[in-house]
């Protein structure tokens, strides 16, 4: 690590990537389904709310972070919320990420177990993926940053293959809007905002990307504005292309939507979508392996990133062993990770920035 | 060189045994596969099984067909045995044609296509088809020029969805109209003509809810039904009879390809009854009519008035039949509760079905008529 390469700023650009990067991953395949078993045809609606919730707490978010602009989340923490107690909550988020990067663990390989590879041993779908991204995160977050915008491009083949099923989409499926009441819709709003359950990555990288914090909010909204789009795209394809009723019996609609086209040399094109999609979720582990690491170096202050990420990753590794693909366990784990996002992700978050006012305010006053 | 090593000592690590290969000498491709009902309710399943042998070193290419027939309760458990009585295991991944003998398919046909849905590696892209008759006399069947007997049927099968007989739907597109209420399809017929030693499409099965109704359309009024639908393969052409009694009977007829088609249908629903308007305006290209003086407009004119009258009778022959097997290709049913989902509440569709008012319009103008008058 050169001081020079230390020092480097992200550039906006990269940010804008990270953030995309972290969001879509795993949930893509399953996402219309979850809005479906909550909202039924009206999930796109919970969809659409859940965006707008999410932007007014992604504007709270910036606003923590713009009042430290020298200092990333975790050095936040520690300084708002006084030493220990900071260590305390920083110890917590470690757990948090982890946990989300062992559920991100066990539902990749559980999905290329059920359709690709279903003879395979559970940890060596793991082992290989959670090596990629120990690999990937040993480097500088600049590198990290590259890397994920160069496979941004991938993101236009996973598009181009959704939009080719519009071809045999009937509109009439979305039909009647609101026909099982708004309560439906209120439940897929909790689906929704879970599924951009990423966007932590922002603040806890804000302090790492160059630009005016103006410039910068643009950028968080402007990347989650291309997540909704994405995400908006996938579920009224799948939507449309399901009957209401087939939709119940599809868990990952995406998947089963592009099995049944045949390319003249792609036979199996849901295979192709799936190793495409595979990289998403490499990029969403890494991103989480690279907080949870954060997290432990500021906990323990040091500097040795390498041997961090490694140990981090052979906890990712190890723990999810415990669960594999055990669907009872799985789906307990899920519910406690997923639901935690909402006090990692937004509440703690939320409460710091009150603190963070209430102690400006004093030590305003203390310098008047 | 330590680097390279330890890649060297993972790629041996993850990249030897592999749990999932699936090897092409380890198998035997069903292409095709037939289900028959049984005499006591189990069910009777026919598959063709092509073996490649020889080649290599330019030696002659030796492909011979086995075809195997088993019961058994369900269809894996007759897979089950069909794979006792083969060499290598059976495997359906490319599995191009699924035919429905005509007594199996009048009962809930899921259940029966249950296991193509629910493995990843089957074929959700091959035909569904129903035999007159017996599935296993059709894959049965030798001769036909082709061969592979499954290679003659997709070919039958593809043959009829380009020329607008049929919807050319896979498996896949058929399971949103099978588990859906209120929406119906249509399934291609296939016949073992045993005179003439032939397979033939002959009309299209008309499914009520999740079975076979029994009711057929012929091969003649399928093209105009998939034009009602927004259907149109790659060509449609319509024959009709336009004149009476001229000197030789085939003067009577006219041929024309439809070379533009507008479809407008709508729904007036309310909880007494429902009528359906259904507007097609055509533009057509003469292909066959002997008369010729194609030139004058009024010769036109009567033609096109002459075919608008037939066509709409035809229609409305095709909704009776329609009616007749209760069979809702339009989605009549889910249109209604997709627009109006008050009056969907109120009715009994199945009920309600036979009763709806159909009122086709079929506009005709022709555009062209070849290169002679």
């Amino acid at each position: 690590m050169s001081s020079s390469q230390k020092n480097l700023k992200l550039t906006r650009r990269q940010y804008f990537f990270i953030i995309i990067q972290t969001q879509i991953g795993v949930g893509i395949l399953a996402l219309p389904f979850d809005l479906h078993t909550a909202a039924k045809q009206d999930g796109w609606i919970s969809l659409i709310i859940a965006w707008m919730l999410l932007n007014i707490i992604l504007v709270f978010l910036w606003m923590l972070a713009k009042k430290y602009p020298e200092k990333d989340y975790f050095k936040i923490q520690e300084f708002v919320l006084t030493r220990w107690v900071g260590k305390t909550v920083s110890a917590l988020y470690v757990i948090y990420f982890s946990s989300v990067g062992i559920l991100i663990l066990l539902l990749y390989s559980r999905m290329i177990s059920l359709w690709v590879l279903p003879n395979t041993p559970y940890w060596v779908l793991s082992f290989m993926m959670i090596t990629i991204s120990v690999y990937i995160v040993c480097c500088d977050l600049i590198t990290i940053a590259r890397i994920y915008t160069m496979f941004s491009a991938l993101l236009i083949f996973l598009a181009s293959l959704i939009i080719y099923s519009v071809k045999d989409s009937k509109l009439m499926y979305l039909l009647p809007i609101a026909s099982n009441g708004w309560g439906g819709i209120i439940t897929g709003v909790d689906k929704g905002i879970i599924s951009f359950l990423g966007f932590l990555v922002t603040l806890v990288i804000y302090s790492k990307v160059e630009g005016s914090p103006k410039d910068k909010l643009k950028t968080i909204l402007y990347a989650q504005f291309t997540v909704f789009l994405f995400y908006l795209c996938i579920v009224l394809v799948t939507f449309t292309f399901f009957s209401t009723k087939e939709m119940a019996l599809v868990s990952e609609p995406v998947l089963y939507m592009l099995k049944s086209y045949q390319f003249p040399i792609v036979a199996r094109i849901d295979l192709f979508f799936i190793s495409i999609w595979m990289v998403f979720v490499a990029t969403t582990l890494s991103s989480f392996l690279y907080m949870a690491g954060l997290g432990l170096r500021r906990m323990v202050n040091t500097q040795q990133n390498k041997w961090v990420v490694f140990s981090v990753g052979c906890l990712f590794f190890i723990s999810s062993l415990f669960i594999g693909f055990d669907l009872t366990k799985l789906d307990r784990f899920q519910t406690y990770v997923v639901h935690g996002g909402y006090i990692f992700a937004v509440g703690i978050p939320l409460l710091i920035l009150l603190i963070s006012l209430f102690r400006k305010n004093r030590n305003k006053e203390k310098t008047t | 060189m330590k680097r390279l090593c330890l890649i060297f000592l993972v790629s041996m690590l993850t990249l030897t045994g592999c749990w999932d290969q699936r090897q092409f000498k380890n198998i035997k491709l069903a292409l095709s596969i037939g289900v028959d009902q049984g005499s006591n309710g189990e069910i009777v399943k026919t598959v063709s099984v092509p073996t490649v042998s020889g080649g290599g070193d330019g030696g002659q290419i030796n492909e011979t067909i086995q075809t195997l027939s088993t019961d058994g309760h369900t269809m894996l458990e007759a897979r089950d045995k069909i794979d006792r009585m083969l060499a290598h295991s059976f495997n359906p991944s490319k599995m191009e044609v699924v035919i429905l003998g005509e007594d199996i398919a009048k009962k809930d046909i899921y259940p029966i296509l249950d296991n193509y849905y629910r493995n990843p590696n089957s074929n959700l892209n091959a035909h569904l088809a129903i035999a007159e008759g017996e599935a296993k006399d059709v894959l049965s069947f030798k001769g036909g020029g082709e061969a592979r007997i499954s290679e003659y049927l997709k070919g039958i099968l593809d043959g009829a969805a380009a020329a607008s007989r049929t919807t050319g739907e896979n498996l896949q597109m058929i399971c949103a109209e099978l588990v859906e209420d209120g929406e119906d399809f249509t399934v291609p017929l296939i016949k073992l003509n045993e005179d003439d030693n032939t397979i033939k499409f002959n009309g299209l099965g008309l499914m009520s809810g999740d079975r076979y109704s029994g009711v057929k359309l012929s091969a003649e009024q399928a093209p105009l039904l998939m034009l009602m639908m927004g259907n149109k393969g790659r060509v449609a052409q319509l024959t009709k009879k336009v004149n009476e009694h001229q000197k030789e009977e085939i003067l009577d007829y006219i041929t024309v390809e439809v070379m533009k088609y507008n479809k407008d249908l709508k729904i007036h629903p309310s909880e007494e009854e429902v009528r359906v308007d259904i507007v097609l305006d055509l533009d057509v290209r003469v292909i066959e009519y002997p008369h010729d003086h194609l030139v004058s407009e009024k010769v036109i004119d009567d033609l096109n008035g002459k075919l608008k009258e037939t066509l709409t009778t035809e229609a409305e022959e095709i909704f009776s039949v329609l009616q007749e097997g209760n069979s809702d290709v339009f989605a009549i049913g889910r249109k209604i509760q997709a627009y109006h989902p008050k009056v969907w509440e109120k009715l009994d569709w199945e009920e309600m079905y036979p009763e709806v008012q159909f009122n086709p319009e079929i506009n005709v103008t022709i555009q062209q008529h070849g290169i002679v008058n």
